[in-house]
């Protein structure tokens, strides 16, 4: 069903249908989308009516328009555990004189995506410090490795000189093409594991959710990348000042 | 909140002190007012706890350990405590909160009472709450009030019945408060249906009796109904119309209805779904915005099982009285399973169980 719509035929006779999906997932993450086929028919008794029932909740839908529904449900989500994960119950109410012949099920992406976001917004500034702790603890470490060494007998000391500290720049340049790749890896790996809900991004090893990490991870490396970028412009002009002031004394 | 909830606590007993010895108190709490409402508990003068978009499972921000611990103090309140308590969440509208976190943790105890109600379930509210508007809708907050005032005067015993008829989403069948007297069809005037679904509409009667022939199949089936704006046993739009329906199973060993010398007997059935569902319209939107839904407005929905096959035959009765002529009655016979279909998320896809289907019926209409 991740890529493909799923068709279920109704009975026309019948003034009341339920259609259960038990090994569907339920989480608040995931969005679907229903569309209905109508008959043609005179003005409605009862006209058709969806209600979508997981555990704890019931929306009620109207089937009168020809736009597709959106069905949510929050009885799964991150970070809290719940024993009822799966399982997509639906029940259609209508008179005959208005019947829905079949309805048709798929992942609605876009809401999908926007679930994802709102609640994972609090990540990426959690992830960004992260991302800039690592960038950080790299470049001191290659300051304490040091690139070179030298020996000075000035005054009979011996002085060991190190290589400077590499530049933001180049610490990110060093991060996004040797240890990215393996964190991105990493992350997907970590999102399979079935962890308690407390731990990485709190879906417990869903498979559908593995993505998520690594997509995060990228997104917050490449807002580390463009702050850094804005805070260079921001500076470029105050460091021309600064030089030229010191080059006219 | 530690300090708030000290200072409930003395709150409630001050106020307590000013009236006579074993009266108890409601506690309302709004959002993290519904955390320290919880946080009080176990007392024996709290009657009922209920919390509007109250994240029970999740604090909004976990920077305090503080915080953490009256959180794990909670989840074993919420799963242990004698006092009722009822979750109102406000669903996907509600942008403060997420609410996953406000749905109460499954209890094993079945004296322990609690209930998550989501807005978009609530029967005759039906659409989703924004967070700050949860205490002030219309819809919800007079329903709160009548379960409030109602508790007041209620004893333990009865107090899940009234949450559970003023709260109320369909899912759990509120018990009849009395019992119905058996249905004599001898005399009660009566008209049979011919088989299939019906319309009862147009009713001139005021009152009236009509038998609805069960089908012979070889597999379970169930009754639906559904009866517009009127009542039903106990459940009713807040403002029903006139229109009060009942139904009963009717049984005989003749296969003539009328037959005088072994008339159907017809005893009260009881329904295995009775809830409240809206009534949308193709013109308008639903909820209708900035009004939402009107306490008139609903369809009650009437599901009971037939019995399996027996050697009698059997009619459902349809009893009616009403003054109006608006309302409707829409009634048939349908399959017991659900059409189950084994799909999950990465489409593996099994063979599919269709319900039973019954043959094509004609419709009758008064």
């Amino acid at each position: 069903m991740l890529f493909k719509d799923v068709s279920i035929t109704l009975d026309e006779n019948s003034i009341l249908s339920q259609i259960h999906l038990p090994y569907l997932l339920s989480n608040v993450l995931l969005v679907y989308q229903v569309s209905a086929t109508h008959t043609v028919g005179r003005s409605c008794l009862l006209p058709p009516i969806l209600e979508h029932q997981s555990f704890s909740e019931a929306h009620f839908h109207p089937l009168t328009q020809v736009r597709p529904l959106l069905l949510h449900t929050h009885t799964g989500a991150p970070f809290t555990s719940s024993l009822h994960t799966h399982g997509l119950n639906l029940t259609l109410y209508t008179s005959l004189d208005c019947q829905i012949t079949s309805l048709r099920l798929r992942i609605d992406w876009w809401g999908t995506i926007g679930r994802a976001g709102a609640r994972y917004w609090a990540a990426v500034p959690a992830w960004a410090v992260g991302i800039v702790t690592w960038l950080t603890f790299t470049a001191v470490s290659q300051y304490e490795r040091g690139g070179r060494t030298a020996v000075s007998h000035c005054r009979r000391t011996l002085m060991h000189i190190t290589a400077p500290m590499p530049s933001v720049s180049e610490t990110l340049s060093l991060f996004t093409r040797e240890t990215l790749p393996r964190l991105l890896g990493a992350a997907f790996v970590v999102s399979l594991l079935p962890l308690p809900q407390d731990y990485v991004l709190g879906n417990g090893g869903e498979v559908v959710f593995a993505l998520l990490a690594p997509l995060i991870l990228l997104l917050v490396t490449g807002m580390v990348t463009v702050s850094w970028w804005t805070l260079c412009i921001i500076i470029l002009p105050i460091h021309k000042l600064w030089r030229g002031r010191n080059l006219t004394r | 909140m530690d300090v708030e909830r000290e200072y409930a606590r003395r709150a409630i007993s001050y106020i307590l002190s000013l009236y006579p010895r074993g009266t108890s108190i409601i506690v309302m709490g709004h959002s993290m007012g519904g955390v320290v409402a919880t946080s009080l508990l176990p007392s024996s003068n709290i009657s009922a706890v209920i919390t509007l978009s109250t994240p029970h499972k999740i604090p909004p921000a976990r920077f305090d350990r503080r915080i953490a611990a009256i959180y794990e103090n909670n989840q074993v309140v919420l799963k242990t405590a004698d006092t009722p308590i009822s979750s109102l969440c406000g669903g996907a509208t509600d942008l403060m909160i997420p609410s996953e976190s406000c749905i109460l943790p499954d209890v094993t105890n079945g004296n322990v009472y609690r209930r998550t109600i989501f807005s978009s379930a609530l029967e005759g509210c039906w659409t989703g709450v924004g967070h700050q508007v949860m205490v002030w809708c219309h819809q919800v907050r007079w329903r709160v009030a009548r379960a409030a005032l109602e508790l007041s005067a209620a004893s333990s015993l009865e107090r899940r019945f009234i949450l559970d008829r003023w709260l109320s989403d369909g899912r759990h069948l509120i018990p009849a408060s009395e019992s119905l007297a058996p249905l004599d069809l001898g005399r009660e005037s009566y008209d049979v249906l011919p088989p299939g679904p019906f319309v009862l509409h147009d009713m001139r009667k005021s009152n009236a009796v009509y038998l609805a022939p069960v089908p012979q199949v070889n597999h379970p089936i169930r009754f639906a109904a559904y009866v517009s704006e009127g009542s039903v046993l106990s459940m009713a739009p807040q403002h029903p119309s006139s229109l009060s329906v009942t139904f009963y199973l009717c049984s005989s060993p003749s296969d003539d209805p009328y037959d005088t010398s072994s008339l159907p007997a017809c005893e009260q059935w009881h329904p295995t779904t009775l809830k409240l569902i809206p009534n949308t319209s193709p013109e308008r939107p639903f909820p209708v915005p900035h009004e939402g839904v009107d306490e008139s407005e609903g369809v009650v929905v009437f599901e009971a099982v037939i019995p399996e096959r027996s050697s009698q035959h059997r009619w459902v009765a349809i009893t009616y009285s009403t003054n109006g002529e608006r309302e409707w009655i829409l009634g048939d016979f349908v399959g017991t399973g659900p059409i189950t279909r084994k799909i999950g998320v990465h489409g593996t896809c099994h063979s599919g169980l269709p319900s039973p289907k019954l043959s094509h019926m004609s419709r009758f209409a008064l």
